[in-house]
């Protein structure tokens, strides 16, 4: 029993369920493996499957994330390293740092909803590649071209826009 | 006027109060920050303007990253003044975890001093004018130093960069410039004129032949050996065959206060062509490191860089 590969289902805000690994769901996301280790006692001697409710997410969402789990795992895997999920970190030399690009090379909807669901999953690596691809669509652009891209609507009033600008105007 | 508690920049209810589909900032805190931490300090001060969910944010990064490249907007007084203001006015128990300055060129007239007591690791490397003077870091765990030959420490009169003349830059902060002099080679014999010890150095790499090791018959190689108690591993680089060594002033004494450290396990010799390698060998025999713990390698090409890297 201990040699079979065992799966959990993940059931999305929007009712989805979604099949993945066990041990690669347990090495990504914090919030899971803390949600199977609180299941384990009970369901040691049982054959019935997890199905764990992830309310935050939705189907689309969680689909993206679970690409992007599978992926770096088994780029881990490649490596020798499968445990060490923290070894895929993303970066230049890497070689899913195309992957990463292309993955969050999505509309800005998406991406915030990726953030959304790093956080509450707690999977580091996604969170901090998805917080910079934030970043990185900050970068050099105008408050005003910032508001309209990511539909931030001014809510100071007139005096306080002022008083803003002015405790803060060595920046500008 | 500026809030300075934690909860300040929780703004999450005045987002909600404007009831717009502002989706970026529903993002959590911890995620806005460390989006705003990745982004030059400049952009991420300016987003306090963005509404009110924004306007105290950046005071909770944990970054400040200045990257100027022969940019028209970058001078001493701008630096110093958006430098002074960020420091001044972010949250003040919020750790901040970077500081990274680039700027080209960056000019060190006249000297600074650095002074950062929790600072971890510091990085400083190719900076023109004069060498900062670094104050007490007792966190200090890993540092990379490195001088680039349009350094002005150096004095053509005095040794150990005391010469008297008040006018003289190199010694007392003014402006001094000479090719021929080796600059680096002055600032090391300046700071080890204190006697410093580097009691918590475990492993240093030494690079540049000429002026660290060769020059003043070694002294500076064997001051390190000598004043660093708990050494475990030395990395000497002799990237080139030496210049005609400079006369050392004064002699030592080989067996003066020998106290190399007795953890020493490796010392790595790297080098490319023969020459002063007897020597060395004679000086680190003669220092008391036993010839089992020394490496040696001939190599092809060496990294060309000047630096010294000290990894406490």
């Amino acid at each position: 029993m201990a040699s079979e590969k065992k799966v959990v289902f993940l059931r999305s805000s929007d009712g989805e369920a979604f099949e993945v690994s066990e041990e690669v769901i347990s090495a990504a996301s914090v919030t899971i493996k803390g949600m199977i280790d609180e299941e384990s006692p009970s369901r040691a001697d049982t054959a019935a499957t997890t199905t764990l409710a992830i309310p935050n997410v939705t189907a689309a969402t969680l689909s993206r994330v679970l690409h992007y789990v599978n992926k770096h795992f088994d780029a881990a895997a490649v490596v020798g390293r499968p445990d060490d999920y923290i070894f895929c970190a993303p970066g230049d030399e890497h070689p899913l740092a195309r992957f990463d690009d292309d993955f969050v090379d999505v509309d800005n909807d998406t991406l915030i909803d990726l953030v959304h669901a790093a956080e509450y999953l707690h999977i580091k690596k996604l969170f901090d590649l998805t917080c910079k691809a934030v970043a990185d669509k900050l970068k050099g652009r105008t408050i005003d071209q910032i508001r309209e891209t990511f539909g931030i609507v001014n809510d100071y009033t007139v005096e306080e826009e002022v008083e803003v600008y002015r405790e803060n105007s060595w920046a500008f | 006027m500026p809030k300075r508690s934690r909860e300040s920049c929780d703004c999450e209810g005045a987002a909600a109060t404007a009831g717009n589909d502002d989706r970026l900032g529903s993002l959590p805190d911890d995620a806005l920050l460390l989006v705003l931490s990745l982004l030059p300090s400049e952009d991420a001060v300016r987003t306090c303007v963005l509404a009110r969910r924004w306007r105290h944010l950046w005071r909770f990064t944990a970054a400040l990253h200045i990257a100027r490249d022969d940019d028209k907007r970058w001078s001493v007084r701008w630096l110093h003044r958006f430098v002074t203001n960020f420091l001044r006015l972010r949250d003040s128990l919020s750790p901040l975890d970077v500081c990274d300055i680039f700027c080209r060129p960056f000019c060190f007239v006249p000297r600074s001093s650095i002074s950062a007591p929790s600072l971890v690791s510091l990085q400083l490397s190719d900076n023109w004018g004069f060498t900062p003077v670094l104050e007490s870091m007792s966190s200090l765990a890993k540092a990379f130093v490195r001088f680039d030959d349009e350094c002005c420490d150096k004095c053509p009169r005095n040794y150990y960069g005391d010469c008297g003349h008040g006018d003289c830059d190199g010694c007392y902060g003014n402006l001094y410039y000479d090719d021929d002099e080796d600059n680096q080679c002055f600032v090391c014999r300046k700071d080890f004129k204190w006697r410093p010890i580097f009691r918590n150095l475990k492993t240093l790499l030494l690079n540049e032949w000429r002026t660290l090791c060769v020059a003043d018959d070694f002294r500076l190689l064997i001051y390190f050996l000598q004043h660093s108690p708990i050494l475990e591993k030395l990395t000497l680089q002799l990237s080139k065959v030496p210049q005609p060594v400079v006369k050392a002033i004064g002699c030592h004494s080989p067996r003066e206060g020998s106290m190399v450290s007795k953890c020493l396990k490796a010392i790595e010799v790297k080098y490319q062509e023969d020459g002063v390698l007897d020597k060395l060998l004679m000086i680190l025999n003669t220092y008391g490191v036993s010839s089992e713990v020394v490496t040696i390698q001939k190599k092809d090409s060496l990294s060309s860089e000047k630096y010294v890297c000290l990894v406490y």
